[in-house]
């Protein structure tokens, strides 16, 4: 008979916890917890094939609804277990990984759409839908959400309110803070919050901003009410070839501080305009490839689609036809599968984007490339970028660092990481600019969220955690937040 | 453990989250390790040694009803089913197969007698057609009772085995290769010396079983292949069927089976079919063709894990309700099966359909 150490409280939080939610919604089962180990982080890739123990949470747990999720957190609170939540857990910042133990809170059980409103055009829906899924709901009765990130067929509208996401289509559309109307959340003391029906208003601060990108450090989402939109009339391609970056970056802002309003805005360097223009279309030519869409009604993206191309024109941009642009639209999650994803890949690879004014981003762009390329030459690191989500006061780009010959020595491999994530992020923060821009900081960035924003000010977010969650029991340890 | 081209595939899909939306099990348990990802991540860390297979793995890598969506929605076509019918061949291999798996064998390995009711075509030699109906199709009367009577209005000279044995499509799946080659062998010879000029079947797998598994097995059915769907077509266009049309106002949405339609792609014999029976096209199910999301019964599983197979076609069911059907066809006697269970919708089996309304 195999002699078991028991431990009695461990024991009657295992039977509280079914008591609460149903055994069947328990899971003590290593498949499912070592499933959950692994996001798109290369650090808990690099360590799930290795020989070393790591960190996993002591059981998944999926609530039902927000009645169960405050029960849940009251109970962790009183036996001391953290909670971490979790939706797709597709992220690439460890944020819904449990490196400090505790239970896994997976919402994908809450996945009801609960009312479309057609009239206002919101939708009101539970967090842990997966976004194709919301998606298809809507399309069947005409509607978008025209939220499309790479994370589409993956995640959960609950991942993209935690981490403040963004889909290609954000130039026109937003980031999740954007499309929010309302949020219910419930706190680290089980207390069920909820936001006023609109959050454009005077009474007060808007506090369902507070959690759209805490990482489920403040309170667990619960419910949300969607903006949406009718599926456009029509949508507008063009693809231009221009001549360097800095052109490229000009011209993008002069169509979005001209108010065209475009959907689809996509600027990439030289290095990945090689890739796509050969590669992808089997094109040659020098200089920096630009898509740009334009969707709604069919007159108004007429209008807007020829100012543009006048713009384009203006600055001596190579019109390459409409064909490539609508090509990427049918096409655009290929390249998340693998072998053109490089998660497949042991490679020491991360994405380290960034949002700044148009006075600084080209400045980030070139710093960082440079301190990517030339400071870890000895490793063969690769740096190539694009410009995808852009407002009338900066754009965002997005970046890939890639190093395929990782250093056998375990210890170096990881310093190597850490450092190339460091300096990019310094480069960020030194140059005027947000180190990320739409995957969350979790733990791959928390650690230097004191230097981003300043001792004093990070105190003031510190200071919410700790009077929102006097335990710490909310997922801990992530956004740079005390263990 | 695993040959290259599974290793292969393991790597690429072992952190890979794409065909997570579609798993029809995953969406029925939101398990991630009911995921094509969460077989490839467990398979791949035993492949390399890392962690043992233990018996929770054992018992996930047969929650898979190896509908083969997986590998439809992939971009790069990786086989994520085979990984997992891969990964069940170690299991046998190591003499691991679950009790709940082995108590199903029994059921498939049985031999057993279609109880048609023309005496005369049991065993008949030489016939135009031979009629396999495959397991379910013995145990479900008014099924055979249609197809008896579709033949028959037909004029078709027809046939049935004297004894059926499994076509070892299953076993195949369930891991047990060796086995199945062998129960190929013995159904194949039984229905090569029948001389019959062509095999119609009703049962999917049976279907895909003759037209896809036995070649890569080398082995030859000599008749000529087809679905009873694809028959009652070609019966309909000689016009050897006469039909009265329905009068009836009813929604009939088609349910496209695994092993028929991403198997093998058949998916508009049956639309015609329903078509000359309604006088208009079924209507589409959100998810169907190629998309269309397995009925749970594949792959044994309605006999090694009848709870998650029910709930499987309950979400089925309950997404037909919701596209507004009234009566749901089905194509496949597994299926068929599986949905009368539920309860919450008409469900009728394409000859049944076709047979009342001659």
């Amino acid at each position: 008979m195999e002699r078991k150490q028991l431990c009695y409280f461990d024991e009657l939080f295992r039977y509280e916890l079914e008591d609460i939610v149903g055994k069947e919604n328990v899971i003590y089962d290593h498949t499912e917890i070592d499933c959950d180990v692994v996001d798109v982080w290369w650090i808990t890739r690099y360590n799930m094939f290795s020989y070393n123990d790591y960190p996993r949470a002591q059981a998944v747990v999926f609530p039902l609804d927000k009645h169960q999720v405050s029960k849940v957190v009251k109970l962790c609170a009183q036996y001391g277990v953290p909670v971490i939540p979790r939706g797709g857990g597709a992220g690439d910042s460890g944020g819904s990984t449990a490196p400090t133990g505790g239970i896994i809170m997976d919402t994908k059980k809450m996945d009801k759409v609960i009312a479309l409103n057609e009239k206002s055009l919101t939708v009101r829906v539970q967090p842990g839908i997966l976004q194709k899924h919301l998606e298809e709901y809507l399309n069947r009765h005409g509607y978008t959400m025209n939220h499309f990130p790479a994370s589409y067929h993956t995640s959960t509208l609950g991942g993209f309110i935690s981490t403040n996401g963004t889909g290609v289509l954000s130039s026109k559309y937003g980031k999740l803070i954007d499309m929010v109307h309302q949020l219910e959340v419930v706190m680290p003391d089980g207390r069920i919050f909820k936001s006023l029906p609109v959050n454009h208003h005077s009474a007060g601060p808007d506090l369902s901003k507070l959690f759209i990108g805490a990482e489920g450090t403040l309170g667990v989402v619960t419910e949300a009410l969607i903006k949406v939109h009718p599926l456009p009339e029509k949508r507008n391609f063009l693809a231009y070839l221009l001549p360097d970056l800095k052109t490229g970056i000009e011209v993008g802002r002069q169509i979005m501080v001209n108010g065209l309003m475009p959907s689809i805005m996509r600027l990439y360097d030289k290095k990945d305009t090689v890739h796509i223009l050969k590669k992808q279309y089997g094109l040659e030519g020098e200089g920096c490839f630009f898509m740009a869409g334009f969707d709604g009604k069919a007159k108004i993206c007429d209008v807007q689609t020829e100012l543009a191309k006048e713009i384009f024109d203006a600055n001596g941009g190579q019109d390459l036809g409409d064909e490539h642009a609508k090509r990427w639209w049918q096409d655009r999650l290929k390249s998340y599968y693998p072998p053109l994803d490089y998660v497949c890949e042991p490679w020491m690879t991360a994405v380290t984007d960034t949002v700044a004014p148009y006075e600084a981003i080209e400045n980030v762009y070139n710093a960082m490339k440079a301190a990517v390329e030339s400071k870890y030459a000895a490793y063969g690191a690769v740096f190539h970028a694009h410009f995808s989500h852009w407002y009338d006061w900066g754009t965002s780009f997005y970046p890939t660092f890639l190093v395929k010959n990782v250093p056998e020595d375990e210890e170096e491999a990881l310093r190597l990481y850490h450092s190339i994530i460091t300096d990019c992020a310094r480069v960020a923060i030194k140059n005027g600019s947000a180190m990320n821009e739409h995957h969350g900081v979790g733990i791959r960035f928390g650690r230097l969220m004191k230097e981003a924003y300043g001792e004093e000010s990070y105190s003031v977010l510190q200071d919410i955690k700790n009077a929102l969650d006097q335990d710490n029991m909310l997922n801990p340890g992530k956004l740079g937040f005390k263990l | 453990m695993f040959d290259q081209k599974t290793k292969e595939t393991l790597k690429m899909c072992r952190c890979c989250f794409m065909c997570r939306h579609a798993c029809p099990v995953f969406l029925t348990t939101k398990l991630d390790s009911n995921t094509p990802r969460g077989y490839a991540l467990m398979l791949s860390r035993i492949d390399e040694g890392i962690v043992p297979m233990t018996d929770s793995v054992v018992d996930r890598l047969y929650e898979c009803t190896q509908c083969g969506l997986c590998k439809i929605l992939c971009a790069f076509d990786w086989q994520e089913d085979e990984v997992v019918r891969a990964g069940r061949e170690e299991v046998v291999a190591a003499g691991r197969t679950p009790k709940n798996v082995n108590d199903a064998l029994a059921v498939v390995e049985a031999d057993y007698t279609l109880p048609v009711k023309d005496k005369e075509a049991v065993g008949k030699k030489n016939a135009d057609v031979l009629y396999y109906g495959g397991r379910e199709v013995a145990g479900d009367t008014e099924l055979l009772t249609s197809v008896e009577k579709i033949l028959s209005a037909a004029g078709v000279d027809y046939g049935v085995l004297e004894q059926e044995y499994q076509t070892g499509a299953e076993l195949y799946e369930l891991g047990l290769t060796d086995d199945a080659k062998a129960a190929a062998e013995k159904l194949a010879g039984a229905v090569n010396a029948s001389g019959a000029k062509r095999i119609v079947t009703s049962c999917a797998h049976a279907y895909k079983a003759f037209k896809v598994l036995y070649p890569q097995f080398d082995i030859t059915i000599k008749p000529r292949v087809q679905h009873i769907s694809e028959y009652i077509g070609e019966l309909l266009n000689a016009g050897k069927l006469k039909i009265k049309q329905a009068a009836d106002k009813m929604v009939y949405a088609y349910h496209d089976p695994c092993q028929l339609g991403k198997g093998c792609g058949v998916y508009d014999a049956p639309r015609d079919a329903i078509k000359a029976v309604t006088g208009k096209a079924p209507q589409e199910l959100f998810h169907a063709r190629e998309e269309a999301e397995c009925c749970g019964a594949g792959s044994a599983m309605y006999l090694t894990n009848h709870n998650l197979s029910m709930k499987m076609a309950e979400r089925r069911i309950q997404g037909a309700v919701e596209d507004g059907t009234d009566v749901l066809v089905t194509a496949c006697p597994n299926c068929h099966k599986i949905f009368s269970e539920c309860g919450a919708l008409k469900v009728m089996p394409l000859e049944k359909l076709v047979a009342e309304a001659l």
